[in-house]
């Protein structure tokens, strides 16, 4: 149907009229003057993931965390309320939006797509393109491929680029794909290897790696190594332009000397010469996807592990390698190509600390701290850089060790601990303390950086617990017939749920926190209806709360959640039905999150990474501490949003749910 | 002997021609000289050449091209024309054959010598390279020893490839200027020189046995005694970039690019037939 150009300009004119007056109402749209005294001319926040207020007062106890000592003498500090649950995408989603977790629709680190069953990261998801050009063997995007930002409603630094606030974000967690605007942004947490995980290590031996095939993380390359030497292929992405989508690769080729620790080693264009111990710095690699037409930017550092008896040279994983991003990693684009000329390349994926290797027992404590403290002493240029450059509105700053370093390492400081080990070295025992005595200079620099009516905020999504023991919540859910299995015989076989029978389940555990009922309607199997649904949340909850672990005889579970008493907000539909706060000790076990059932109910925690906070937020707060007093009682994390707006002269806007903790 | 004196000539002709540039960002060095090249190439080229023949083939070739254009519907006289297309073509690329002949080591020297400038930059203080040796197959190579001196530092043990009788190692310049790597063996000893710095001189990242042809492309340094244990030493400098429209060239991509567009550019104000 043909439009007349009359027609066509009063529908435009209307479709305006529409579009503006369904815009949210924002008061004081008159631009803050940053010179007035009342208005902070500079507000920098400190995220620390995972800081724990009382090791934080521990540590500032033995007297060597002055600068902590004196903005606790001066300012404000006390715990920080943080969200259900206590995950960091969670948590920092709140601290970015200023809402609790329904109104900006992010749960836990796994979602399901219900309609499909199919499982994904919760803060991003990407499309392939839906335009392609087939060739024989190539299909040939016409369009780009997308990733899009799960996390909803605006970010509190849009309100500040409304009224030319300048911002800066480095490492922002759960804000990836960044998005376009005026603040520099580089995202944080959330922002995927090149292979598109959390991060894929890869080991290439010629040893044997005990339960190599059941690496999670982590993959070990055989190396035939002949006359001292052997040819390899390091495996990139999968090539989206091949129809098989077989993978990208790149042959690496590995040299010893026959009596000298030291390797050569040659892969594109690099020629490397390590001695056993030593890491390399970032290398920058290129998997082509089409010869001469499409090639993915990625890079890798190296360490060499051992020369002798056996060969193993541990690639990190492959970052994307922030000089040629091919996804939104950066805002503007450029930013992240300025920060690499600056001060050297840097890792670009969520959690840069190397835990899977330590985890699948690849990395020994004193490995994972070496890598650990280069990702420190990286982050340390980069805010060293930064900060020196920041003149005012907003600096945002986020810091991964301490978070990433107490699920791996707190077991080394607390003799209560199932994995203490008393012979341990000083320098492993001393770990947690080294980064939190690291924070403080960091804390420091910041505060000899404030001028005029400036404000300093440092601030965790969550503290830490032990995690000793494991419960198996899907195999519980089973043992009470809430989850059905077709054949009970063979429930350690199911993966990704494929053992259970729909029909007669009536909920299911997907996620760290998460139990979802088959609800009819919702679900793809659904098997519940709606009328009865509310009965068996209240059931599970009921008897959640009720389990105690029969070795020690605790109770496992501190508070299982209805999800409706607890989100509001437009995205509060997306939630699970019911979240469950464990137990200080206790957290869902690896296997129990992505469908499988493990035999038993309980069993200790092996693994290293012994320490969670995946548990009821009471018994995990963060930490707050501000250079200034507050006027509100029991802050949380949703409160700072609010609060930062508010410091910059600007009305809370209606959708924010948090209060400014300032006067 | 000859040889190094070839190459002392080479080194010192070509900086002589660049030391006044040497304080310009290199890429106007590369700029200029491209320039100054491609005009004497279109000189050289019509002095040279066959003009009169090239005027004539390329008038052909267009008559040809049009014959076809215009009988397209005329089978034979459109083969016949293609035949003479590919004719005059051939007689087109033989008229450019002879200046070509000429000119090639021409270019050939100038690449050598702008290579020594321009391929490589020297390594920074602090930073590390590999260094390779080529050792006489007769070498035992766990006697073959790299002496430290305040200019670097050895960092890593030596990689000895046996079948290849080669051997690396990994160093970091400690100091700017010029500093000697000495290699012994026995009594014998080689030295080859390691450029640390910001300087701006001829570069040479090998260092040749002079039997072997190759060591006529590194003529910043004399070429290694026949009788020397080693056949070669490399310093793997790192390789100079050009940034240019928001892209990094390599010294002899810009150079060809800009060589050629001066010569289209001026080939009519100096009435050249190309």
């Amino acid at each position: 149907m043909l439009i007349e150009r009359r027609d066509f300009f009063k529908t435009l004119l209307q479709t305006l009229a529409a579009t503006t007056l369904a815009l949210p109402k924002r008061k004081g749209f008159a631009a803050p003057n940053l010179s007035n005294p009342k208005i902070a001319k500079q507000v920098i926040v400190l995220g620390i993931d995972g800081m724990d207020p009382q090791l934080l007062l521990q540590f500032v106890k033995r007297g060597e965390m002055p600068t902590f000592a004196k903005l606790m003498r001066e300012g404000y500090w006390g715990p920080l309320q943080t969200t259900t649950p206590p995950q960091s995408p969670v948590a920092w989603s709140s601290f970015i939006s200023g809402v609790n977790p329904g109104g900006h629709g992010i749960f836990d680190f796994i979602h399901r797509d219900p309609s499909t069953f199919a499982p994904f990261l919760s803060t991003s998801r990407s499309y392939d393109s839906d335009r392609v050009l087939k060739l024989g063997d190539w299909q040939i995007p016409l369009k780009a491929g997308r990733v899009e930002m799960l996390r909803k409603g605006p970010a509190f630094w849009t309100f500040l680029e409304e009224k030319d606030i300048p911002a800066t974000l480095f490492s922002l967690p759960a804000d990836f794909p960044v998005q376009p605007g005026k603040a520099k942004i580089i995202s944080g947490m959330g922002t995927p290897d090149l292979l598109g995980g959390y991060g894929t290590f890869t080991l290439f031996t010629d040893a044997e790696i005990p339960n190599a095939d059941h690496f999670t993380g982590g993959r070990i390359v055989k190396l035939q190594i002949v006359d001292h030497a052997a040819k390899a292929v390091l495996h990139g992405p999968p090539n989206t332009m091949r129809k098989e989508r077989i993978d990208s690769a790149i042959p690496v080729s590995f040299r010893r000397d026959p009596w000298e620790k030291v390797v050569k080693i040659d892969i594109q264009d690099h020629q490397l010469l390590f001695s056993e111990g030593e890491w390399s710095d970032w290398i920058p690699l290129k998997f082509e996807l089409m010869p001469l037409f499409a090639t993915v930017a990625g890079m890798v550092r190296i360490y060499v592990q051992q020369v002798f008896p056996n060969l193993r040279i541990y690639f990190s994983p492959l970052n994307i390698d922030p000089m040629e991003s091919h996804v939104p990693i950066s805002n503007p684009y450029s930013y992240s190509q300025e920060l690499s000329q600056a001060v050297g390349r840097f890792y670009t994926q969520g959690f840069p600390e190397d835990t899977k290797a330590l985890s699948n027992g690849i990395f020994s404590d004193e490995e994972f701290l070496v890598q650990s403290r280069y990702v420190l002493q990286e982050r340390l240029r980069l805010y060293e850089h930064e900060l020196s450059r920041f003149q005012e509105g907003l600096f945002f700053f986020y810091f991964s060790s301490i978070d990433q370093n107490s699920h791996m390492m707190l077991r080394t400081m607390d003799p209560t601990h199932s994995q203490y080990n008393a012979q341990a070295t000083r320098e492993v025992k001393d770990a947690i303390y080294f980064f939190y005595r690291a924070m403080d200079d960091v804390l420091r620099q910041a505060w000899d950086k404030m001028k005029g009516n400036s404000t300093l905020l440092l601030l965790s999504d969550h503290g830490f617990a032990p995690f000793t023991r494991e419960f198996n919540t899907s195999s519980w859910l089973v043992e009470n017939g809430f989850t059905v299995l077709k054949d009970p015989s063979k429930a350690r076989e199911s993966v990704y749920f494929d053992g259970v029978d729909w029909k007669k389940t009536k909920a299911f555990v997907l996620g760290l926190n998460a139990v979802y009922i088959n609800l009819a309607g919702r679900e793809v199997h659904g098997s519940v209806s709606p009328a009865e649904a509310p009965k068996i949340k209240q059931e599970i909850i009921n008897r959640l709360n009720l389990v105690v672990d029969p070795n020690s005889g605790r109770k496992v579970i501190h508070e299982a959640f209805d999800a409706e008493k607890i989100y509001s907000g437009p995205f509060a539909h997306l939630a699970p039905d019911i979240v469950v706060g464990y137990e200080r000790g206790f957290r869902i076990s690896d296997e129990a999150v992505l469908g499988k059932f493990p035999a038993g109910i309980f069993q200790h925690r092996l693994d290293k990474w012994s320490a969670d906070h995946c548990v009821a937020p009471s018994l995990v707060p963060g930490v707050l501490l501000t250079s200034e007093p507050l006027v509100k009682k029991d802050p949380a994390i949703w409160d700072l949003a609010p609060s930062i707006l508010r410091k910059f002269g600007l009305e809370i806007p209606g959708e924010m749910e948090g209060k400014s903790i300032f006067s | 002997m000859i040889i190094n004196l070839l190459k002392s000539f080479l080194c010192h002709s070509i900086w002589i021609v660049v030391k006044p540039l040497s304080k310009l960002p290199h890429i106007w060095g590369v700029v200029f000289l491209s320039i100054l090249t491609g005009l004497a190439l279109l000189i050289i080229f019509k002095r040279i050449s066959n003009q009169s023949g090239i005027a004539a083939a390329k008038s052909r070739i267009s008559a040809h091209l049009l014959e076809i254009l215009l009988y397209r519907d005329d089978v034979n006289r459109s083969f016949f024309a293609l035949l003479n297309l590919l004719k005059y073509n051939l007689k087109y690329l033989g008229y450019a054959f002879k200046p070509l002949l000429i000119m090639s080591p021409v270019m050939f020297i100038l690449y050598i010598q702008l290579s020594s400038l321009y391929a490589f930059r020297p390594i920074l203080v602090g930073e590390q390279i590999i260094i390779t040796i080529l050792c006489r197959s007769s070498v035992p190579l766990e006697n073959v020893l790299l002496l430290e001196n305040e200019g670097f530092k050895i960092k890593s043990s030596p990689l000895r490839m046996l079948k290849e009788h080669q051997i690396q190692w990994k160093i970091e310049a400690m100091r700017e200027g010029i500093s000697e790597l000495t290699f012994r063996w026995n009594d014998e000893q080689v030295n080859k020189r390691l450029v640390a710095g910001k300087s701006f001189i001829p570069l040479a990242a090998q260092r040749i046995a002079e039997n072997d042809p190759k060591t006529i492309l590194h003529i910043a340094e004399p070429s290694l005694p026949e009788e020397s244990f080693l056949k070669s030493v490399s310093i793997d400098y790192p390789r100079r970039v050009f940034s240019l429209f928001g892209r990094h060239w390599s010294w002899f991509t810009l150079f060809l690019m800009i060589t050629l567009l001066t010569g289209f550019s001026f080939k009519n104000k100096l009435g050249v037939n190309l």
